[in-house]
């Protein structure tokens, strides 16, 4: 009888044990999986007719790091030079003074590798900086000063990889100011802090004032403001020593890229009223960057073009960019997002989220490798 | 081993004891008559007798405002004809785009009804309907052919997109597995114009461009399943239960009785 319990106790814990290190065994073996190997490759250069080429990329929410790579890889491939990436303030810097720089890191390294040169957007305000229930857009002039830190330790982190920061995003509308008024006075006191604290980080790098949006708004709009008027608060505020570039967004809507600019009117061409703004205040010699801008081929949406208008309308505004010698760069908007928006916004795009590149995204290579064709070649 | 079987039986016992509690419990929740499913939002809509619909009134023929400054389109008779069969008066609340799931988020609308896509990613977030209309890429081929019935046999063929559109990357994805001669227009109607002329075989073009098409034209019809579904829907708040099953109920009898078809026959 005990012999008989002995046996069966033994034969019970040896099937634990087996068990035991059957799981220890899958346990090291899917532990020693090995994780994809993103192999950064020999750094690249861009080739393009026209060095003022550029896209906003949206690699902010873009995990995997093969497809940042493929993005940036196709960037380069289509012949533009410059890319504008959002780096918002509150993924980096959680919590105050400890920052996480992976993500960034990844995404810098890659577009450097692929030669393309990155302008870095820099807002989306941390919760630890912002009352409750404000939006990450909400900043008040309490934190002027840590946002400051945030700029000073972003350009510090990445000298040497990144000379160009944009110092907000449209503070000349409503909603990206915290859905309170617009207030000209108040982001010049803010550019000056970042400029300050940007310069003492990298002497040389270059900081770009407004991201200003075109807007016809006229002043007590509870939505936004002109940005021709706010810009020349802006001066009146003592803007002018306190940024390098001008950065604007210059969308072209139902209007071709030669259509005359007004007042009363966004188009393209607006970029020259803002540059003539810049004239008046003694700052002409300053370049203008356009950081966002282009045209969108949703089929039905009223602001849209037909997808053929997009593409001429688009090679057309990279062609004026160049003539433009105040006009350091056109960016347009936007390269692919991560997912598919499911609405008029998809339509802005050159490449799809799964990777497929539109067909104006094979125009704009075209024209990039020096085809003269492309306006006769399309269909008008 | 007497006590392995007391044991063992001790054990079945156990098991035969809680896998009838379990019975009687799932019994008793099954039919005890519960309350009936609380929808503050539909409430409202009986108490008040409106019903409050948010539109981006940008895109033509769903939602626009038309030249004597009317709010008109597909959406706004089909929300007209929901708030007929609900009983309540609609009031439509003209928001852009951007804001419309913030609107419906913080309960100034009770609905969207706008061209809206049906959004995987959205759905832990709000309720969507049933389609009501598939906006994607179609085939589309002359009214008397008989050997295309879906893309697959578009080798050899002569097909018409409009340049640079959705349809052209589509019929680029498919000249990566078959051959055929592409053709590249201004816009659907010269695509689908050159094909009712018999110029080519078929085009690839988005749903409304093709509807329009067929009603000012004819001579033409879709060929086999869509190419791609771009599905609309109303979307509601996830507590919105009773009004998204009233607007599911609704969505399938006007799609069988007509209604749906006779309006995409008025509007495009």
């Amino acid at each position: 009888m005990i012999r008989e319990l002995l046996t069966t106790r033994k034969r019970e814990l040896a099937g634990y044990l087996l068990r035991v290190l059957v799981a220890v065994a899958v346990l090291a073996v899917a532990g020693a999986l090995p994780k994809p190997i993103i192999m950064m490759g020999p750094p690249r250069a861009v080739e393009s007719v026209n060095g003022k080429m550029g896209v906003h990329t949206r690699l902010t929410d873009e995990v995997e790091e093969w497809k940042i790579q493929r993005t940036l890889q196709l960037v380069r491939e289509m012949g533009a030079s410059w890319i504008v990436e959002y780096f918002p303030w509150g993924y980096i810097e959680p919590t105050k003074g400890q920052f996480d720089w992976q993500h960034a890191d990844m995404v810098v390294d890659h577009a450097v590798n692929q030669g393309l040169k990155v302008v870095a957007r820099l807002d989306f305000v941390p919760e630890w900086a912002r009352p409750k229930d404000t939006t990450f857009r909400y900043l008040d002039e309490e934190h002027y000063e840590d946002y400051g830190d945030f700029v000073h330790a972003f350009v510090e982190h990445f000298e040497g990889r990144i000379d160009y920061f944009i110092i907000w995003n449209e503070p000349n509308l409503s909603f990206e100011w915290g859905y309170r008024a617009v207030d000209p006075e108040a982001y010049t006191e803010l550019l000056k802090v970042a400029y300050r604290r940007a310069k003492e980080a990298n002497p040389d790098c270059y900081v770009l004032g407004g991201g200003l949006a075109p807007t016809v708004a006229r002043e007590g709009n509870e939505w936004g403001l002109s940005d021709l008027i706010f810009l020349q608060r802006m001066y009146d505020a003592g803007a002018k020593e306190y940024f390098d570039i001008l950065a604007i967004h210059s969308y072209g809507y139902v209007y071709p890229a030669d259509d005359p600019p007004a007042d009363n009117k966004i188009n393209f061409a607006r970029a020259e009223l803002v540059h003539q703004v810049m004239v008046r205040n003694g700052d002409g010699d300053k370049r203008i960057m356009v950081t966002e801008g282009g045209w969108n081929d949703h089929p039905r949406w009223t602001k849209a073009v037909r997808p053929y208008q997009r593409i001429v309308y688009t090679i057309q505004a990279y062609e004026r960019a160049k003539e433009w010698e105040w006009c350091e760069a056109f960016v347009v908007w936007s390269f692919r997002t991560p997912v598919p928006e499911k609405n008029f916004r998809d339509y802005y795009t050159l490449v799809t989220s799964a990777f497929i590149v539109k067909p104006i995204y094979l125009e704009i290579q075209n024209y990039a490798r020096g085809a003269t064709d492309w306006v006769a070649g399309s269909v008008r | 081993m007497r006590d392995r079987m007391i044991h063992r039986r001790w054990s079945l016992a156990l098991v035969l004891v809680l896998g009838g509690l379990t019975l009687s419990a799932g019994l008793w929740v099954m039919l005890t008559p519960g309350e009936p499913p609380k929808d503050e939002t539909w409430e409202r809509i009986q108490r008040d007798g409106v019903m409050r619909v948010a539109v981006d009134a940008s895109y033509p023929p769903f939602e626009y405002i038309d030249e004597p400054g009317n709010l008109v389109g597909y959406d706004i008779d089909l929300a007209h004809e929901l708030g007929r069969r609900f009983g309540v008066d609609v009031e439509f609340v003209i928001i852009s785009f951007d804001g419309l799931y913030d609107a419906l988020r913080v309960e100034r609308v009770d609905l969207i009804l706008s061209a809206l896509p049906f959004d995987l990613r959205l759905t832990e977030d709000v309720a969507y309907s049933h389609s009501y209309f598939n906006a994607g890429q179609m085939l589309v081929v002359r009214e008397s052919e008989g050997s295309i019935s879906s893309a697959e046999d578009l080798q050899g063929r002569r097909v018409g997109v409009e340049w640079g559109s959705m349809g052209d990357v589509e019929s680029r994805q498919l000249l990566r597995k078959m051959q055929f001669d592409l053709y590249q227009y201004p816009t659907p109607a010269e695509a689908l114009g050159v094909l009712a002329e018999g110029e080519i075989d078929a085009v690839i073009a988005d749903a409304v461009s093709v509807y329009q098409f067929h009603r000012e034209h004819g001579g033409i019809k879709i060929a086999g399943p869509p190419v791609t579904d771009d599905p609309y829907v109303i979307a509601t708040l996830l507590s919105s239960s009773v009004l998204q099953e009233r607007l599911n109920e609704a969505i399938l009898e006007l799609s069988a009785n007509g209604f749906l078809d006779q309006l995409r026959v008025q509007w495009f």
